[in-house]
């Protein structure tokens, strides 16, 4: 009997490891009025952190003085916001308007919880960064405002261009020579900050070699990673590593912040990095903002330098019960004097046209070392719109194939093949 | 025949106080089974629940956090057709093996050192405990520091001890070198609590036994081997199946310390951290399920043998 009761109570000691359960049950129907009054749930997430909540606060105070009878409540969701918005989708407590991660944006539409934008997304070409308009799109209707935008673009060490005489690469090839002379020329200087664990750092290349992801056709999407284009883009980045070595072994799992630490401490000549990874680097290490210089992507054989758009959106849920206020509040947040505040403050671009403009001429990113990410803005593209893509992202498949590029553990061809395989097995049709 | 008052009252008080007959059946059962029912109420609630659940959930298509159709094995089938799982199944179990056994053993070499019972012991056991008050995750990113490539003291310390082939060494660049690192910040992590328990069995076996043992001449080795361990073995037992089981749940060691989590190429993936990007990150929960229930099984197997072991031996 004794032992009985201890495989008992052992094994339910096991069973703490399931905690798995859920419900599915639908938002209550939304009852839409007209009028702009009353209360609307807003959430946000990254990028908006702490230094960014007080300039939100001020804006959903001045809404709410501007709009009497409404009432914004704000409740701020930090780094691990998409799982809240799953949750919250699941169990039908939706908040009105939120500001979500643009990749996401396909992923809750394929889920049928957003509130359609615009029917035709070409009524938004003009008005807002054209990739950020693809990020908000599924099945050819658009479901979020674009909000901010963040690129990527080239960081290099000028005092050691200089000393080389090189200038800021345009192409991939000069990013290999540039890089090659300069780790020759400094001991103990990397060329070039390889970002391994982060494919966002290196699967654009794919575009710039002339390649594409996953290409749609009547609705059905393919991947295209084991194009010959693909497979020489990803094979540049591997050899950059294994080949030319340059950077060190560990970067194979390096992150943004890893490359940007490094740089930060004088070991890497040059790297691709965001306007974050820009700030990063200049909060690290205060007095080598002097020796940096910036520039727009290099272009790669396929003739383009487009880089991916991250960013952000503002979506509307379809269980929010109180659209007129939360479709007022949206575009009191568009306006050009209450977004640009808030982008200034994350360090990222508004996605508006208009405000991209202004930041760009006389605004925060007219700076020399800010400017050449305004100028990269419109040659970004987006991610594949499909509801599906969070699982390529989510089992870090991109990121692998990499990595078994670099360890040498299979060959680009087969690294791709298996790549595309995982990818058609998320996103194409089931 | 005469009785006193008192010997009257203590002789017939027994006889006042026996229940009816009838009401034996409810003090037996019945009350003990009602002042348990809450009890009971919750341990079904918090672990019966789940488990039911996901038992289901696992036999069930689960995409999106939303219950789908039934759909029979087709979550198991899939699972043990793909790769990256059995090998996961593989590694994890190994890795479990190696923590168990480390685990262990140093356990037991602290807690012999604790229970010499110097004067130092007290502060020493307070400081074998710190580890285990640590958050996981917290000491995950310090190991991670600690094996670092470039500024990591583990490559510092093994290139100043003349192993030059650390210089820079990637730990994480390798499955198995993430592996070694990995169960190393895990078995840290769980040593404070096994040790502690063994110091308490080890109390326990001290006295007339050991003390007859000595007095026939055993040595330190023979103590141990011969009467101490024996005497502690259903301790012994219920602690190889605990850490089995923490072995088997270790999650955010690798989430932390991989990047990506399971990574580089899919090297160091394991059960408890392919349930998770399952179910939260490619949202399926019927797989997730299927995974969350393949483990069950199999640590409630090991449980089992666990038990069974110790019960032969008695």
């Amino acid at each position: 009997m004794q032992h009985r009761w201890r495989i008992l109570t052992a094994t339910s000691a096991a069973a703490g490891l399931l905690l798995l359960s859920a419900c599915g049950e639908d938002a209550p129907a939304p009852a839409t009025g007209g009028e702009v009054t009353g209360a609307i749930d807003v959430w946000m997430g990254d990028p908006i952190g702490a230094t960014q909540q007080p300039v939100v606060i001020q804006l959903a105070k001045d809404y709410e003085t501007a709009h009497p009878g409404t009432k914004v409540n704000l409740r701020f969701l930090g780094a691990d916001a998409h799982k809240t918005y799953l949750t919250s989708i699941a169990g039908g407590t939706v908040p009105c308007v939120a500001l979500i991660g643009n990749t996401w944006s396909p992923e809750f539409a394929g889920l049928k919880a957003l509130e359609p934008i615009a029917q035709d997304p070409a009524s938004m070409q003009g008005t807002y960064t054209q990739s950020m308009i693809d990020s908000t799109v599924l099945d050819g209707v658009s479901y979020a405002v674009p909000y901010d935008t963040g690129v990527r673009a080239l960081i290099y060490r000028k005092d050691l261009f200089d000393a080389a005489g090189l200038a800021a690469p345009k192409t991939w090839d000069e990013v290999l020579t540039a890089a090659t002379t300069v780790q020759k020329a400094n001991e103990g200087v990397n060329g070039f900050g390889i970002v391994g664990g982060n494919q966002w750092y290196w699967l654009p290349m794919i575009w710039n070699w002339g390649g594409e992801i996953a290409t749609n056709s009547g609705g059905a999407w393919t991947a295209k990673v084991n194009s010959p284009e693909a497979i020489a883009a990803f094979t540049f980045y591997a050899e950059l590593l294994t080949k030319h070595k340059l950077a060190p072994e560990g970067s194979v799992t390096w992150q943004g912040a890893d490359a940007a630490k490094a740089f930060a401490l004088g070991q890497v000549g040059m790297m691709v990095g965001g306007s974050w990874d820009l700030k990063t680097i200049i909060a690290q290490n205060p007095g080598m903002e002097a020796q940096l210089a910036t520039a727009p992507m290099p272009s790669g054989p396929g003739g383009n330098n487009d880089t991916f758009a991250g960013g952000s959106n503002l979506a509307i849920f379809k269980g929010c019960t109180n659209k007129a206020t939360a479709k007022s509040f949206v575009d009191f947040m568009m306006r050009t004097d209450n977004l640009v505040p808030v982008t200034t403050k994350i360090g990222l671009l508004p996605a508006t046209t208009d405000a991209l403009e202004k930041e760009r001429t006389t605004g925060s990113f007219s700076a020399p070392l800010l400017k050449a990410y305004a100028e990269q803005a419109p040659n970004t593209r987006s991610i594949p719109a499909v509801s599906t893509w969070g699982k390529v992202e989510g089992t870090g498949a991109i990121v692998n194939a990499m990595q078994s590029i670099m360890n040498g553990q299979k060959t680009a061809e087969a690294a791709m093949q298996e790549l595309a395989g995982q990818i058609d097995a998320a996103i194409g049709q089931q | 025949m005469t009785l006193t008052a008192q010997e009257n009252r203590r002789a017939g008080a027994p006889q006042r106080a026996r229940p009816p007959r009838r009401s034996l059946r409810l003090d037996r059962f019945g009350l003990p089974s009602l002042l348990l029912a809450p009890l009971l109420a919750v341990v079904v609630g918090v672990v019966g629940y789940p488990i039911v659940r996901t038992i289901w959930l696992s036999f069930h298509e689960g995409e999106y956090l939303i219950s789908g159709p039934f759909n029979g094995l087709d979550n198991y089938t899939a699972l043990f057709a793909d790769p990256y799982f059995v090998a996961a199944l593989i590694r994890t179990t190994l890795f479990a093996v190696v923590c168990v056994c480390c685990t262990l053993l140093i356990s037991l070499a602290v807690a012999l050192v604790l229970d010499v019972g110097s004067w130092l012991t007290r502060i020493v056991t307070v400081i074998v405990l710190l580890p285990w008050a640590m958050p996981r995750v917290a000491s995950g990113i310090v190991w991670k520091w600690i094996f670092n490539d470039q500024y990591g003291i583990a490559n510092w310390l093994l290139v100043s001890l003349g192993f030059d082939q650390f210089q820079g060494y990637a730990w994480f660049n390798s499955g198995f070198s993430s592996l070694v690192a990995i169960t190393i910040a895990v078995v840290w992590h769980s040593v404070p609590f096994i040790a502690i328990s063994m110091l308490a069995g080890l109390r326990a076996t001290r006295g007339e036994v050991l003390e007859a043992a000595r007095v026939d001449g055993a040595n330190f080795m023979q103590l141990l081997l011969r009467i101490r361990l024996p005497m502690m073995k259903p301790l012994l037992t219920i602690l190889g199946v605990m850490s089995t089981i923490f072995a088997y749940q270790s999650f955010d060691h690798f989430l932390v310390m991989t990047t990506p989590p399971g990574g580089p190429s899919h090297s160091t993936e394991v059960l408890s951290l392919l349930t998770w990007l399952q179910a939260f990150t490619v949202l399926d929960q019927g797989a997730a399920a299927a995974m969350a229930v393949v483990t069950f099984v199999l640590l409630a197997g090991i449980t089992a043998v666990y038990v069974r072991l110790s019960k032969e031996d008695k």
